[in-house]
């Protein structure tokens, strides 16, 4: 260790004692900002991964330059003599001069961190993708540090050094950019994409640091280090032979260390809002798929410079789920405006193009683009016409169970109890649930079981449900099935603000599975909705404590179905609450709470539900449930009881259904679950159904009883945009002229000091 | 304290040393001598580790130096050949450098510098680059590294070479003081550098040694190893016919020849015997002038020229 510290401070103070530091340091500095800052502001983004793009292009020429004297210089002037004679391990003399490379890189990296500064000064900069720019900068930098050093310990030309890394680098960082594997089959375009250093610099610049990518790294300069130590000692000690024998047990072993790092690896996503991150349930779902999913992209080539970065992630996504999937994945990108056949395919597919108004160079016109891609296993396919990034994961991940699912899931929604009607009322949150399952109508016949292949039952505010009803319910939970109750026990006429007790005729069965609706009202004094009210001409909006808003904080975190969520809107919503008695056996969650400054009032004899402007004197607050989940085995409700009679037929129909065989009744349910709300109209389209997050808590709900945690746990994500702020044409001057200009200038001054500081020594010492 | 026995070194097909073996005790100051590519930089290379040879052993202070080169190293001070320095650096900061590499602690290291920039007398070019030095100071600088740790052994490429008579002077000095208190190799092609500085010799050919003594013994196995230098004016070959009825002169070689009518020869004796008071009585009976007489020293070229010549008799 001594002797590696005592080589690299040498090193280091070569470089600075001598004019390669300074020239290195001010091209360096004022090339990469100076490409970076000029189209900054054209793109409008703070998107600092254009910065780090130019970073490996700038290594090709510069590190080759770094490193040509490392050896060459000595072997050329004999100090290698010197050097060798000192008592000091051949290793130890590489590994000085190596890290003296990498921290010359790294002071030059500090001295480029004023273009991050510039640009988190105006706007919102993702700090992550920085950092994580930077370490892999610091790899792929030392990546080429040690090639040159090799290099260099070849020969005592200085030139031939340069001339050799800089092509063999070349051809190294080539192999893993798309430019080069274009002309490649397919069959080997991964394995070259692996072994090429430019690809790995890709993944870990947009913010996510990643074991393989570091060990690639790590393995290749492990490599270079034990070949140009080799180099060394073949000139001092001529074992040649053993030395190539240990290089090539050197790169098995290496190739197997990258080979299990590929399987059995662990990343870091540094960005912000987590960009880059598959979901565990996403991972879960790819890992278990048993046979080839092909995604076909079809992405337009003609994105503008504005939103070349949403394609970037969304192709750094699908990157991720091949990842994940084990090559189970295959993605085809094709471009549908390459030819019209190509355009007529997309379109057949359902892929519809959109055209955004671009503004290209102070001229605004319309793009056609194409952003939506097709998912297919054996027969079935699945579209997403054009892709929402904050949404993707979600749509994407759907649709690959969609399609790969062996049995199609199908939700029932009970009708026949004035319950709303799937088209009219519901129409948003089933057009959702469409998207990934079966959705139909169930009515109840007298007599007939509920189809129990059903993946799951809403029961969505019914009126006068019958005992038969009920016992076609409980059957149907004793085989298994699962039910939403979504119970509306307040009744609010349309026109009048005014509330009822509904008789949805469910509470003793309910109870009997241990949860009790109460017949009040909620009002939620910290976290409500809004109404509108017409006051003579004029809409007003105002707070409406009855229309419940449900905040994270009330939520359950640990239950997959509300970690994540946030403010549902539940109007004139009753509180439920747990039974413990009837409990025994069974597991009972509560998901969703009302603030602590919530009061609820009855129901029974009706209740004035106006808007109220102020917090009511004297009432008692507190915090209510009002959604509660059920799982475990049931007991029938019936279980002792006799079967309900059918009411008899009316007239003109048919002859009475047979009565149920008492034998058949099922008195005990396999595991299963249950979930119940004291509202339904957090889900009609008048009320919460249109809300993107009462949507997704619906569609928890859905997942979390027919899917397990699966999907619920992808969360929509926004992904922000980073827009720069608007500045003055001086201040972007001046941003400009700081990184391209000021940092080279300081940089010279520093060394101008420095040599006329040595310079006054060396003149009174005489 | 080094033992070198039967080492063999190839450069490709070419033997650059060809079964060497040497011993030198403490306290020596052995003189390695011979022409360009006899071997003598090789021989150094591998008693120092900066490259091994083919076959043989080497050993110093009871380390092997292919088992055990940082003891090895540890225990030497080298000056390699042609003075090879970091000329980009300033004195200080090399002399420091080359002291952290021989392990010198940081405390001690102002005091162990500043010991050395006084013995070798280069305090006044510290903070200049080495590259400005004239080459006196850069190969003391290159001494002034070496003696960093104050190693045990000092192995010493071609000290002089390059330097003017006055700087050379002064190195020998140097050394001659140093070799009071440690092991010393120097290796030169000038004889008197040798004869000047060294206790012991050994020469070298063609990667073989040829011999090997102190220099009285050397000088005395050569055969007319105590020829006489005489410029005389006066009749070539009367001098020549006069001095060959003298029979314990062997050989008279002419010189040369000046315009003054002066001649100068070389005077070969049998071997054993001084003639210069013979060569004096022979010129001043027959009336010529004598203008200078001396021992002549053989060159190392001369020596040479008559080893190879023994060893192929």
């Amino acid at each position: 260790m001594h002797n590696i510290f005592t080589i690299l401070k040498k090193e280091l103070k070569a470089y600075f004692y001598s004019p390669i530091a300074y020239i290195f340091l001010t091209l360096f500095l004022g090339l990469s900002s100076w490409l970076y800052l000029n189209t900054l502001f054209e793109s409008g983004q703070t998107d600092i991964r254009m910065y780090f793009f130019y970073y490996p292009w700038i290594f090709l020429f510069f590190i080759p330059a770094l490193a040509m004297r490392l050896w060459s210089e000595e072997k050329n002037t004999g100090t290698i003599e010197l050097l060798m004679s000192f008592p000091a391990r051949t290793y130890e003399l590489v590994l000085g001069k190596f890290f003296a490379g990498v921290a010359f890189l790294v002071m030059a990296f500090v001295l480029s961190l004023t273009v991050a500064f510039s640009v988190s000064s105006i706007g919102s900069l993702d700090w992550g993708p920085v950092i994580s720019s930077y370490v892999g900068a610091t790899l792929i930098g030392a990546s080429f540090l040690s090639l040159g050093g090799f290099m260099s310990a070849l020969t005592r030309n200085q030139i031939i050094a340069f001339l050799i890394t800089v092509v063999t680098a070349f051809i190294l960082f080539l192999a893993g950019t798309p430019f080069l594997l274009k002309m490649l089959p397919a069959s080997i375009v991964p394995f070259v994409q692996f072994l090429g250093l430019g690809g790995h610099f890709d993944t870990i610049s947009k913010g996510v640091i990643d074991s393989r990518d570091v060990i690639y790294y790590v393995s290749f300069m492990v490599f270079m280090l034990y070949l140009n130590t080799a180099a060394i000692e073949n000139q001092r000690w001529k074992h040649k032979l053993g030395s190539s024998l240990v290089a090539v047990i050197l790169l098995i072993a290496l190739a197997f260390i990258n080979i299990i790092s590929v399987k059995v690896f662990i990343r870091t996503d540094l960005t912000e809002d987590k960009l880059y991150t598959v979901s565990d349930s996403t991972k879960k779902i790819l890992a278990n798929l048993d046979d080839i999913v092909n995604i076909k992209a079809f992405f337009s080539d003609n994105f503008p410079e504005q939103i070349t970065h949403i394609r970037r992630q969304i192709e750094d996504t699908l990157n991720e789920y091949r990842a994940y999937s084990g090559n189970k994945i295959q993605i085809e990108y094709i471009d549908p405006l390459t030819d019209e056949e190509t355009e007529k395919k997309a379109m057949d597919l359902q892929i519809q193009p959109q055209t955004p108004q671009v503004r290209q160079k102070a001229e605004v016109k319309a793009v056609k683009l194409y952003f939506g891609l097709a998912v297919f296993y054996t027969d079935k396919h699945e579209v997403i016409p054009f892709i929402n990034p904050s949404t993707f994961e979600y749509e994407l991940t759907s649709a690959i169970v969609k399609v790969s699912a062996e049995k199609e899931r199908t939700v029932g929604f009970l009708t026949g109890h004035t319950e709303p009607d799937m088209q009219k009322d519901l129409g948003a949150v089933c057009d959702a649930l469409s998207r990934q399952m079966k959705v139909e109508p169930v009515e109840i016949k007298s007599g007939t079981p509920i189809d129990k292949t059903l993946s799951a039952l809403v029961i969505a505010s019914p009126a006068n449900i019958t005992d038969t009803d009920k016992f076609a319910i409980d059957q149907y939970i004793m085989s298994g099935g699962k039910v939403l109750f979504f119970v509306n026990a307040v009744q609010v006429p349309e026109d009048m603000p005014y509330g009822t007790p509904r008789k949805h005729n469910l509470g003793d069965l309910l109870e009997h599975y241990g949860v009790k609706i109460n017949t009040d009202v909620i009002a939620d004094y910290e976290y409500q909705g809004q109404v509108q009210t017409r006051q003579g001409n004029f809409v007003m909006s105002q707070p409406y404590v009855y229309f419940v808003v449900a905040v994270n904080k009330n939520m359950n975190h640990d239950h997959p179905v509300t970690n994540k969520m946030n403010e549902v809107i539940f109007p004139w919503v009753s509180s439920v609450e747990l039974v413990q008695g009837k409990l025994a056996g069974k597991k009972a969650v509560e998901l969703v709470k009302t603030s602590t400054n919530s009061s609820a009032a009855s129901v029974s004899n009706g209740v004035d539900l106006q808007p109220k402007m102020e917090m009511p004197q004297g009432s008692n607050f507190s915090q209510y449930t009002i959604a509660v989940a059920v799982t475990g085995e049931f007991d029938s409700f019936y279980a002792n009881k006799p079967i309900p009679m059918p009411p008899p037929p009316k007239e003109g129909e048919g002859p009475p259904p047979p009565p149920s065989d008492p034998n058949s009744i099922i008195k005990k349910s396999p595991e299963t679950a249950i979930v119940v709300v004291g509202d339904s109209d957090f889900i009609t389209d008048n009320f919460g159904g249109r809300s993107k997050s009462n949507q997704i808590f619906f569609q928890n709900l859905i997942d979390w009883l027919t899917m397990g945690e699966d999907l619920i746990k992808i969360r929509s994500r926004e992904t922000a945009a980073r827009p720069i702020e608007e500045v003055s044409d001086s201040k972007k001057f001046f941003l400009k002229a700081a990184s391209i200009a000021g940092m080279p200038l300081l940089v010279i001054i520093f060394g101008i000091t420095l040599a006329l500081v040595r310079r006054a020594k060396r003149y009174s010492m005489m | 304290m080094i033992n070198v026995n039967n080492i063999i070194k190839r450069y490709g097909y070419v033997k650059a040393l060809n079964d060497i073996s040497f011993q030198v005790e403490r306290g020596e100051i052995l003189g390695f001598l011979g022409p360009n590519g006899a071997g003598k930089s090789t021989t150094m290379k591998i008693l120092t580790g900066i490259i091994s040879q083919d076959s043989g052993t080497v050993s110093v202070a009871d380390h092997d130096i292919s088992q055990n080169p940082l003891e090895v190293q540890k225990r030497i001070g080298y000056l390699p050949e042609s003075n090879p320095l970091y000329y980009d650096m300033r004195v200080t900061d090399f002399l420091k450098f080359a002291a952290q590499m021989r392990r010198i602690s940081s405390k001690d290291m102002t005091s162990v510098i500043n010991n050395i920039v006084d013995s070798c007398n280069i305090g006044s070019v510290m903070y200049k680059n080495i590259s400005e030095l004239s080459k006196g100071f850069k190969q003391r600088v290159g001494l002034a590294q070496a003696l960093l740790g104050s190693p045990e052994i000092l192995i010493l490429d071609e000290p002089t070479s390059g330097l003017d008579p006055k700087q050379i002077m002064e190195i020998r000095d140097l050394i001659k003081q140093l070799g009071k208190e440690k092991t010393v190799i120097l290796s030169t092609h000038i004889l008197q550098e040798v004869e000047a500085t060294c206790t012991r010799v050994i020469i070298i050919n063609e990667g073989k040694i040829v011999t090997s003594g102190s220099i009285e013994d050397l000088r005395r196995n050569l055969k007319g190893g105590e020829a006489v230098y005489a410029s005389i004016r006066g009749d070539e070959n009367a001098v020549i016919a006069r001095l060959q009825e003298n029979h314990n002169i062997s050989a008279i070689d002419v010189i040369n020849r000046f315009n003054d009518g002066i001649t100068s020869y070389r005077i070969t004796p049998v071997t054993g015997k001084d003639i210069r008071e013979d060569v004096f009585h022979i010129i001043a009976k027959n009336g010529l002038a004598l203008t200078e007489l001396r021992r002549d020293a053989l060159k190392l070229e001369e020596i040479f020229i008559k080893l190879t010549a023994k060893e192929n008799s």
